[in-house]
């Protein structure tokens, strides 16, 4: 039995050039949308929820699968698999929360087609991938019929399943800065049971330890706590310049509350995610300073 | 509207008719006529329908046809030749299907699990089937069978 929404589907197309894929999507018009890896488009379809008529297949733009590693800047591109990620050694060091964050989307069926961009242009709240690339301070490039542009990802996420990206544009690549001082990064994520979860609260923490021993720099982000993936102020100004120890990560865990409007969902009740948020937040931070070579 | 699709399956070509946004569950089911690969939630969850993608396992409720193209899709009739793979043999010997709706979904992912990783452990086990549901079992004898298959010879 053929899914409604899929008989609606005039044509298929399979661009090879990230240009030919926009002539498409510009030829075709707004009926028409992007397939990163379908995970979230087949879901939408099949339960009729979105109803295009021209799907654009974009698992053949090699631009879009690129994983490279340049002088210290990781470039993922959009159509890199959470399956790639998991299994790459180019996450072993500064950059591990995005691993441990890819490894826990949905199944290795899941994992298996979905991609990094896709996660991130469906701009879900409860996105596993957002919080780790916030925190670590990542710009994604954009591409569309005006041209290229690259934006901080803390621009990109614009309101509930809302992105910055314009009609008629897509993401090309997440770019991940080069660390400066010893880094380590880290990404808790809270659910029901072991696997295949939407998270109650995630958190992902990225310290970097400065010379004196204490932390010179971090990054902070935020899953299923508001309307979009957040980035947290309150928590990386508690951390920076503060001691790599435990009273230093339950201050900022309190910090990030300030920066969190959790609801009530069938998942758990907005208080009970504010009362885990410093629980799993001290959990995260603790680890990403062991893995800066701080104290922990 | 239907397109032409050139699908390459348990090592055969075919051309398939078929709508521009059918899943690859359906045309494996109605337009190949194999079976093996069931539909339970349609929606990306429960691994019924996992079929391998280059060896890898894929929810083909929620996988295009057109994104198969190009590509090596093994379902479970293609599994094993003349005899039974070892993971199929071990699901029989050890009780490990009930209604057996789950079990074509299984036996594939756990021969992926197999051949990336010839000697698992329990936990590495249930890991890789985190994305096949079972109502019947309780997945005790589904997790022997494979740790049982990954004992043996493996293919």
């Amino acid at each position: 039995m053929t899914a409604q929404a899929a008989r609606t589907v005039r044509s298929f197309a399979v661009p090879r050039t990230v240009e030919e894929a926009l002539d498409t999507r510009r030829d075709l018009g707004s009926d028409a949308v992007f397939l990163a890896g379908g995970t979230d488009l087949g879901v939408a379809m099949r339960r009729s929820t979105t109803r295009p008529h021209h799907l654009i297949d974009l698992s053949r733009l090699d631009e879009l699968r690129s994983l490279e590693l340049n002088n210290g800047e990781i470039v993922v591109g959009a159509g890199v698999t959470h399956r790639t990620i998991e299994l790459s050694d180019l996450f072993d060091g500064p950059a591990a929360a995005l691993r441990e964050a890819c490894a826990t989307v949905g199944s290795i069926q899941t994992r298996t087609v979905g991609t990094v961009g896709g996660n991130l242009c469906n701009a879900s709240p409860a996105s596993d991938t957002a919080p780790v690339l916030l925190a670590l301070g990542a710009s994604v490039e954009i591409a569309g019929p005006g041209g290229r542009r690259v934006i901080p990802l803390d621009q990109f996420f614009v309101g509930y399943r809302l992105t910055a990206l314009d009609p008629g544009e897509l993401l090309v690549s997440i770019r991940i800065p080069a660390p400066g001082t010893p880094r380590g990064s880290a990404f808790i994520k809270l659910g029901r049971r072991a696997a295949m979860e939407i998270s109650i609260v995630c958190v992902a923490v990225r310290i970097d330890m400065g010379d004196d021993g204490a932390i010179a720099s971090a990054g902070v982000g935020l899953g299923s706590v508001a309307a979009t993936p957040v980035r947290s102020r309150h928590a990386e100004d508690a951390l920076v310049g503060s001691p790599s120890e435990p009273t230093t990560w339950s201050g900022a865990g309190v910090a990030a509350l300030a920066d969190c409007d959790p609801i009530d969902d069938v998942r758990a009740t907005g208080e009970y995610r504010r009362a885990m948020l410093p629980v799993l937040f001290a959990r995260g931070a603790s680890l990403a300073a062991e893995r800066a070579g701080g104290t922990g | 509207m239907t397109h032409s699709f050139r699908l390459s399956v348990n090592g055969g070509a075919y051309h398939v008719d078929a709508s521009a946004g059918a899943f690859l569950l359906d045309v494996l089911r109605d337009d190949l006529g194999l079976q093996g690969t069931k539909e339970a939630c349609a929606e990306g969850e429960c691994g019924s329908c996992t079929v391998l993608v280059d060896g890898e396992p894929v929810d083909s409720c929620i996988y295009f046809v057109g994104q198969a193209e190009g590509h090596e899709i093994t379902t479970v009739e293609g599994l094993g030749g003349s005899d039974l793979h070892p993971v199929q043999r071990a699901f029989a010997e050890h009780g490990a299907v009930q209604c057996g709706f789950c079990t074509p979904g299984f036996v594939l992912a756990a021969a992926a699990l197999l051949t990336r990783v010839p000697d698992p452990s329990a936990d590495e086990v249930r890991e890789a089937l985190a994305g096949n549901l079972c109502r019947c079992t309780g997945y005790d004898n589904i997790v022997a069978a494979v740790l049982s298959a990954a004992g043996g010879e493996t293919t």
